[in-house]
């Protein structure tokens, strides 16, 4: 008897499961991140002749080279510069911050429950967008502007204004460890009790579980972290070259040079972040 | 054999007493805890400013020097932000009523697309899975408003200007939640999943009874951040609604900006900022508990 062929072999069915389970994903992917993504760099290298339609001819990299060496360089060039060095700045603290945070309140200690709401709370605020709303520019309130008028009541000029520099500092950094926070909990509880156990029976402190057994066994944590706080960074919405990018295209509708600047600041954060991958990658240890 | 037992047990409280002690002595974990503290008094003090400003009567809102704390509490802001907004077409509950359907949805719809899709894309056989992942990645790192100009047109040619739909179903699917959703999906041991297999589970149960009750911090997380970002957006709402009908809480609360009698409504803006923020602490309380409690029920040791 002959074998009868189906177009749904086992192969394909199971492929289908996967496509089934991912198509409201993909097909919102597709239509909302990536097509703008993709008529993005079209438009970095083409001129619109029909906005509606989205029509457009090209017309050359024009605007890349004049945002690496024309006019243009004017305004990309100082943005670029500070958001990176923000990042430099930034990454190192949060990722510290975060850490320290997540070790202090995965701790077995009476009332930790309450300590991790405490934590929480500027945390879950913050995710940037909150803050925005209560502090900084085009704010609907004005909340640390009467904290500094508060605080320069009662100091004088020098120490106001250090102090105000450092609670902004702080508070940013604070409040955007969020995401970073959350992974770093989960990585700590999945470490097996057992390690520390026998740790402890072989006359270790906690300061030697820490960086013996912690560190070592939350390093592909510490890896994502370092990873995802550089690309939060770059994409985060109140960085000055994701500001210029808005106000280019938002506002004076230059839709070409916005789009070249996004894919530039992509391509230099692209590599910023392969960069930092390829250094800390041989450092992370995985237990098999 | 008793005795023994009876040995072993007593020796293991005396153990666990022994342990709740030392963390409880060590005296350096104190000093840590008393300078995190102090830290993260300094960080919430915004926040607590804003609660504060927000109850306080009008001859202590501009009382000089400026009072951290009120001292006689009333709503009184509260209803001068009432009475502000309602002199427009829409009751201002319209606007909360907004905020609340758009959030709501948008939480809902990515948790659904998201989770089975970090499913799809950890556990189930799926072609091209990792150049989609590798697509993930890169577009994490695209400064969004780039792509501003097409996801406008695609909204306008849908027919989404003035709807919830434009608000909602562009945040469903995103790369960043996939991404978190994915690494966590990733721990999840094959092992596990195998055996209910075998035992005659389907792909939707294994996604349904396995996979979302293990990976619940993950996603619990994601909810709360969705959540927070669709409840404060502005950009969203600013682009899509002109219909006063259709506006959300953060736009609508720019009416507030500008005008006559803005100094005297420095109460109201600070109950505005109150009632925007309040949701988000509700929402993360209501999780906290699935949020910070991760890992521990993952099945395995």
């Amino acid at each position: 008897m002959k074998r009868k062929t189906t177009f749904f072999t086992l192969e394909r069915k199971r492929a289908m499961t996967g496509y089934l389970f991912a198509l409201p994903w993909l097909l919102g992917f597709l239509l909302f991140m990536l097509y703008p993504f993709v008529t993005s760099f079209m438009l970095s290298i083409g001129e619109i002749t029909d906005l509606e339609g989205l029509q457009m001819k090209f017309a050359g990299f024009g605007q890349y080279v004049s945002l690496i060496a024309g006019d243009a360089a004017v305004e990309f060039a100082p943005a670029l510069a500070i958001t990176i060095w923000n990042t430099f700045i930034n990454v190192p603290l949060i990722l510290v911050i975060s850490l320290t945070v997540s070790l202090l309140v995965s701790r077995k200690l009476p009332g930790k429950g309450i300590f991790r709401l405490i934590f929480f709370l500027p945390v879950l605020l913050g995710a940037g967008y909150a803050m925005e709303q209560i502090g900084g520019a085009g704010n609907i309130l004005q909340v640390p502007e009467n904290i500094f008028r508060y605080i320069r009541f009662y100091l004088n000029m020098e120490m106001a204004t250090f102090l105000e520099e450092l609670l902004m500092q702080v508070i940013g950094l604070f409040w955007r460890s969020g995401v970073q926070i959350v992974i770093f909990i989960g990585g700590i509880q999945a470490i097996p009790d057992t390690y520390y156990e026998a740790a402890m029976v072989d006359n270790a402190n906690s300061w030697d579980a820490l960086w013996k057994i912690t560190l070592p066994m939350l390093s592909p944590m510490i890896f994502l972290n370092l990873v995802y706080t550089v690309i939060d960074s770059f994409r985060s919405l109140d960085n000055p070259i994701t500001a210029l990018i808005r106000d280019k295209t938002m506002r004076y509708n230059h839709y070409e040079l916005g789009s070249a600047m996004g894919w530039l600041y992509f391509a230099v954060a692209f590599l910023f972040v392969g960069v930092v991958a390829i250094i800390f990658r041989r450092t992370v240890y995985y237990e098999k | 054999m008793e005795e023994m037992r009876q040995e072993i047990i007593v020796q293991k409280v005396k153990e666990k007493e022994q342990k709740v002690k030392r963390f409880k002595i060590s005296v350096p974990m104190i000093l840590l805890y008393l300078l995190v503290l102090g830290v993260v008094a300094f960080t919430s003090m915004p926040l607590v400013y804003l609660v504060s400003t927000a109850f306080k009567p009008l001859n202590e809102l501009f009382v000089f020097p400026p009072q951290f704390f009120v001292r006689n509490p009333t709503l009184r802001s509260f209803s001068e932000l009432f009475l502000a907004l309602s002199g427009n077409e829409v009751p201002f509950t319209r606007y909360i009523f907004n905020s609340v359907a758009v959030s709501v949805i948008t939480v809902v719809g990515t948790w659904i697309v998201c989770t089975m899709g970090a499913f799809a894309m950890t556990k189930l056989k799926l072609p091209f899975k990792s150049k989609i992942y590798t697509i993930i990645v890169a577009t994490l790192m695209f400064a969004a408003p780039a792509g501003q100009l097409t996801s406008y047109i695609i909204i306008q040619n849908f027919g989404w200007m003035n709807t919830i739909w434009a608000l909602t179903l562009p945040k469903m699917a995103g790369s960043l939640f996939i991404f978190l959703l994915i690494q966590n999906f990733n721990v999840v041991p094959d092992a596990l999943l195998e055996a209910a297999k075998i035992d005659g589970c389907s792909s939707w149960g294994l996604y349904y009874k396995m996979m979302i009750p293990m990976t619940r911090p993950a996603w619990a997380t994601a909810i709360v951040f969705s959540f927070v970002g669709s409840w404060n957006d502005f950009f969203g709402p600013m682009l899509y609604i002109q219909r006063e009908a259709m506006k959300t809480l953060p736009l609508a609360l720019q009416l507030l900006q500008g005008g006559p009698g803005q100094v005297a409504r420095a109460g109201a803006f600070a109950a505005a900022g109150l009632l925007t923020t309040l949701p988000t602490i509700i929402v993360f309380c209501f999780m906290q508990s699935k949020v910070i409690n991760t890992m521990s029920n993952s099945g395995i040791k």
